[in-house]
């Protein structure tokens, strides 16, 4: 089901009108409440990539090496998503695309619907977003990203599309708010981002070598 | 007589057909199970099932579902006329900016009256404005990890990544409040943090001190 942004899609349910009659409603696409106005859903993720995908123009990114599974199946997505959010004015620089097929490689060898075996963690489908994560994007557990919230569940995120719009909207959130945002290279400002889009401490920075390692590999 | 065989026979298969496709599933989950650390099937309720964690000694169970963040507390009580309160600090309400729109401040209330301020987000670090205070050791908020008569606590600053663990600050509750060192924590799961510094081979509270 596709939602224009503004609204959300409501499932097929009973209704028990007044007079007790009970009837069925279809599914239908019904406006956010005020407090959630802008805030985007599954639908409206997929109604604007189905409806704005052709402004766009693909080319074929280069394969990932030593990864397999990387058959170019998810470039159009990652370039749609990656100019999309660039087009909202929510960073200046240039992501390249290919960057965040690394990213994708690195957290998820490229499966879909993967989730982490590490115990307790809740770290879900191409981009290995943490359910903490989704919370934050949504504005539940903080006020940390004030546009262009991202609503989606736990499974939600095993789809490409929602994981891709929701993993790189996180990582241009940690690069327009690192403390490398300010570096004069645009490899330095990328690089912050994918350490913070990993972890604040020092682990951030093993993960962010990681994964230039494997872009510039694959360059 | 026939009708008897044939039933019996009947059963047999069921049986084995049963045992083909319980060891076809035991084969299949191992393997699914074998590939980097990464599972493709989850049980359904894993992520729907409520867990409990037991937040204080003596408090009931509480309620959590895995990526809550289990006995997330913005106050401890810590006698009858002090106690520690995490806030957020409104800067600037109208600012889309997250660094401008506010931090989080730790205050510490006696009799009533805040006598000491800190504010938890250090100049230069990323974006993060929630700070629960997480359990220094099991079961408890408080306790005195060094020995030396003073009681420690800890405060995660929440930025979370694709990375389950995060860096905790300790503070030692003394005359005045001072930074005594990290641990890390776990943050999706029902854990107390692990003492040991992110930026340190070994634990050492000296070390710790060094990071910064």
């Amino acid at each position: 089901m596709k939602c224009k942004p503004g609204f959300h899609h409501v499932k097929k349910h009973q209704r028990i009108s007044k007079n007790g009659t009970k009837h069925i409603v279809e599914e239908h696409c019904r406006k956010n409440p005020k407090s959630k106005e802008k805030f985007l859903y599954r639908s409206n993720l997929n109604f604007i990539y189905e409806e704005l995908k052709s402004n766009y123009k693909y080319k074929n990114l280069n394969r990932i090496k030593d990864y397999p599974q990387d058959k170019g199946q998810y470039d159009e997505l990652i370039q749609f998503w990656v100019n999309y959010w660039k087009d909202q004015n929510l960073i200046k620089d240039d992501i390249d695309p290919l960057l965040v097929k690394a990213i994708i490689a690195c957290e998820s060898s490229f499966r879909e619907n993967v989730i982490t075996e590490m115990p307790g963690s809740s770290a879900t489908g191409l981009m290995q977003i943490l359910v903490s994560t989704m919370k934050i994007l949504a504005g539940k557990t903080s006020k940390e990203v004030r546009k262009f919230n991202i609503d989606i569940s736990q499974d939600e995120a095993k789809e490409a599309n929602s994981n891709i719009a929701a993993g790189t909207r996180w990582l241009i959130f940690k690069i327009t708010t690192s403390p490398w945002k300010n570096k004069k290279t645009k490899n330095d400002r990328m690089y912050g981002g994918v350490k913070y889009y990993h972890s604040w401490n020092g682990d951030g920075e093993v993960y962010a070598d990681k994964v230039f390692k494997i872009y510039n590999g694959s360059k | 007589m026939l009708i008897k065989y044939l039933r019996f026979t009947m059963a047999q298969n069921n049986i084995l057909i049963i045992i083909l496709m319980s060891i076809l599933h035991s084969c299949t989950h191992k393997k699914s199970k074998a590939r980097d650390g990464l599972r493709d099937n989850v049980p359904a309720d894993y992520f729907t099932k409520t867990h409990y964690a037991t937040c204080t000694p003596n408090s009931k169970p509480e309620k959590y579902k895995v990526g809550d963040l289990p006995c997330t507390r913005n106050e401890i009580v810590i006698s009858s006329i002090e106690k520690l309160v995490i806030k957020f600090i409104v800067t600037n309400k109208n600012s889309e900016d997250p660094y401008e729109y506010g931090y989080k401040e730790l205050q510490r209330y006696l009799n009533g009256k805040v006598v000491e301020k800190i504010k938890l987000r250090r100049d230069g670090e990323p974006v993060w404005s929630f700070a629960p205070f997480v359990r220094v050791r099991k079961q408890t908020y408080l306790a005195d990890l060094d020995n030396d008569g003073y009681l420690e606590f800890a405060v995660f600053p929440f930025s979370p990544g694709s990375a389950i663990w995060g860096t905790v600050r300790i503070f030692s509750l003394k005359e005045k409040i001072e930074f005594w060192g990290e641990g890390r924590y776990q943050f999706e799961g029902d854990t107390f943090v692990q003492l040991g510094c992110m930026r340190c081979s070994k634990f050492s509270p000296e070390e710790c001190k060094k990071c910064y």
